[in-house]
């Protein structure tokens, strides 16, 4: 295990898959960092598992190459790739127990009986399924067998791992212990690692970088805070729900919203990680991203973070906290209350506005009255209103 | 043999120390075992108790009813003398066993030839069912349901009738009167049942495992032994099993095509019912009918170990 390689990149260029009049996967470019989990997200069917199954050799793409490191593995068999892809449904063969299962992959290799047998107790005795070496599927828990899955998987060692959904199948209780066992093998081995997840929650937790896939096309690779806090496209802003959406006009150091002159951010190139994917899309010109705040006048789309919206406490205004902050004045609609935090939506200049805010900042308040919100300069980001399709 | 009918009728049966009840140490199925009652618990033994010893009892029932028709045609086999309305004969011999065994009867070149035929029908339509059925179960193609039609033709349409047919085209082909010629009028009967057996163990296969051991590092080769091969074996074994027993059954093919230059079982048993000696046609019908029962005894028992390996229930 010390005789390692260091872990390899994954670089997808270009890649694309057609099903007849169906995009599946639409010019796809992501570098996959080496020894981090990338969490690949995105609503059901937007070409995730596709993805996926390119990767691993399953599907063959359309167009596009597919690098590991810096070896072309376009046309190489799925079984010389040294990716293992874990599905969603495990998959464990019925024939064989749990320790045979795990030994497969070592005994296709032709690794001789006993070393395998070895390696693959081993391996689930490390996911914590000692003593169950000899149960088949059918005996096994929903929780267990996916841990068969893994230790089948990272008994081999691959180059990357591909995880699909590997939370969906299990109970709630049992997501967060399989999660924090996928991370810690992960990071003991500094294993390549791809999830594939349709939970916003759990690819922000998982990933280390979070990939957007929105119909087929990369909208966003960043960290998970670069993407929910500066979302690249409306329609990221719109699946991760942690800004507001609302149309405006910039006009140099303002912002003209339906909710109130907002203040624009300042060129801001220098705080902004742009992921060479984003960049790639904007080249084609067909889904226009915001790779910085938009910094020309005109229309734009005002994505306002929710978590930095401040409802002040009624009566007398209290100086602003922050330099550059606006205030704008709407009418409480309703209110939510979800234990510490309280969901409001507050209806600003005709525009719905739906924020959590904390339980006791919102008690003075009463439904349909007057509340004034407090909107700081860094809850302001601007993304290029899309092009009709 | 009635263990056996349990095993095969409830193959996943969830017996008191299946699966669930099982804890295991890391979230373990017994975990979401539902509690029981005294009043649900006593209902729920007496359920137990039903489909523990209810499938036993049909089995047994259905294992009578198809060994039953044999009994007479022991008895006779071995009779001088069996009237109406005697339930045992009235004298035994071994007359019958004698002439059928014997060197004159071309029994045991029957059995041969009908064996030789049955094993090359199965072989040959297993050859085609494999990748027909799959193809059948897997792909979704434009006219797939007319193919399953004409692939049932050959069961609709009466064998003579093919056999006839067939016959002007063989006599030219100098098939007429060979084991070939009959293996070949053999497959028309047969292989329509094993292409559809076959489709259906395909349709039941979760063949996103093959997908699953080539990210493992299996080759195609490798995923079609080591997968595969275990998921399909017994249900194709069945489907063998129904070829074989096809051709073991042929008459009126074999006797147009054969054109009497090949004798298979049901030709000897056919001409010895003809000829009225009761004792005689029993026993024939015994050579013919034994080596088909102990083969399907033989399935079932092999097979039944599998649905137990794979049941899970030890």
């Amino acid at each position: 295990m010390n005789d390692r390689t260091p872990p390899a990149g994954l670089r997808l260029e270009g890649v694309t898959k057609r099903y007849g009049e169906v995009v599946a996967l639409d010019d796809v470019h992501l570098d996959v960092t080496p020894g981090r989990i990338t969490a690949l997200v995105g609503p059901s069917g937007c070409g995730k598992s596709t993805l996926l199954s390119v990767v691993a050799g399953l599907t063959t793409p359309t167009s596009g190459r597919l690098h590991l490191g810096t070896r072309d593995l376009t046309e190489v068999a799925p079984e010389r790739r040294r990716i293992v892809l874990v599905f969603q449904e495990q998959r464990l063969f019925p024939f064989l127990t749990a320790l045979d299962d795990v030994a497969f992959g070592l005994r296709m290799r032709g690794v001789d009986r006993r070393e395998r047998g070895r390696r693959a107790a081993a391996m689930l005795e490390r996911v914590g399924l000692a003593g169950l070496e000899h149960r088949r599927p059918a005996e096994l828990s929903g929780g267990q067998r996916q841990r068969v899955a893994l230790a089948r998987a990272l008994v081999l060692d691959p180059a990357v791992l591909l995880l699909d959904e590997p939370l969906g199948s299990l109970d709630p209780h049992l997501r967060d212990e399989l999660r924090d066992l996928v991370v810690s093998m992960q990071r003991e081995r500094e294993l390549t690692t791809v999830v594939v997840t349709h939970d916003r929650e759990e690819a922000i937790v998982f990933g280390d970088h979070l990939a957007v896939l929105l119909d087929g096309r990369l909208h966003q690779h960043a960290t998970p805070r670069e993407v929910m806090e500066r979302p690249s496209t409306a329609a990221v802003a719109r699946f991760l729900g942690a800004t507001e959406l609302l149309p405006g006009r910039r006009e140099g150091q303002l912002v003209h919203t339906a909710i109130g002159v907002l203040p624009a951010p300042a060129g801001a190139a220098d705080r902004v990680d742009v992921s060479m994917a984003a960049d790639r899309i904007d080249r084609d010109g067909d889904v226009a991203v915001g790779r910085d705040p938009v910094e020309e006048d005109g229309d734009v789309e005002v994505a306002l973070r929710r978590d930095l919206l401040r409802v002040l406490p009624p009566g007398p205004t209290e100086p602003a906290a922050s330099a550059g902050a606006c205030r704008v004045v709407g009418t409480l609609v309703s209110t939510r209350y979800l234990g510490t935090r309280t969901r409001a939506t507050i209806v600003v200049g005709g525009h719905e506005l739906t924020l959590e805010a904390v339980t006791a900042e919102l008690s003075g308040h009463g439904v349909g009255g007057r509340v004034t919100i407090e909107v700081p300069a860094e809850s302001v980001w601007l993304v290029a209103r899309e092009p009709r399709r | 043999m009635s263990a056996l009918g349990t095993r095969a009728l409830l193959p996943s049966a969830p017996g008191p120390d299946g699966p669930r009840a099982r804890p295991g140490p890391a979230g373990g199925p017994g975990a979401d075992h539902p509690k029981h009652g005294g009043a649900a618990a006593d209902r729920w033994a007496g359920v137990e108790r039903r489909r523990r010893y209810g499938p036993t009892l049909w089995a047994a029932l259905l294992i009578a009813l198809l060994l039953l028709p044999f009994l007479p045609l022991v008895l006779a086999s071995f009779s001088q003398a069996y009237f109406h309305p005697q339930v045992v004969p009235q004298t035994w011999s071994l007359r019958a066993w004698g002439l059928v065994l014997g060197p004159g009867a071309g029994t045991w070149a029957a059995l041969r030839d009908s064996v030789v035929v049955a094993v090359a029908v199965t072989a040959v339509s297993l050859v085609v069912a494999i990748p027909a059925g799959r193809v059948l179960a897997t792909r979704g193609f434009r006219g797939r349901r007319a193919v399953e039609v004409v692939l049932l033709l050959p069961v609709l349409v009466p064998g003579i009738a093919v056999a006839i047919g067939l016959h002007v085209t063989f006599l030219r082909l100098g098939l007429a009167g060979s084991l070939p010629g009959v293996v070949l009028v053999h497959l028309v009967p047969a292989t329509p049942y094993v292409v559809l057996l076959s489709a259906g163990v395909f349709a039941n296969a979760d063949l996103g495992l093959e997908a699953q051991a080539r990210t493992l590092g299996a080759s195609p080769w490798q995923v079609a032994w080591s997968v595969t091969r275990p998921l399909v074996a017994p249900g194709l074994a069945v489907a063998a099993l129904f070829g074989f027993l096809v051709s073991w059954g042929q008459y009126a093919t074999t006797l147009v095509v054969g054109g009497g230059q090949v004798v298979t079982l049901p030709m000897l048993l056919f001409a010895s019912a003809a000829g009225g000696d009761v004792a005689v046609t029993a026993a024939t019908a015994l050579v013919h009918g034994l080596p088909a029962l102990v083969l399907l005894v033989v399935t079932a028992r092999v097979l039944g170990r599998g649905v137990v390996a794979v049941g899970g229930v030890r």
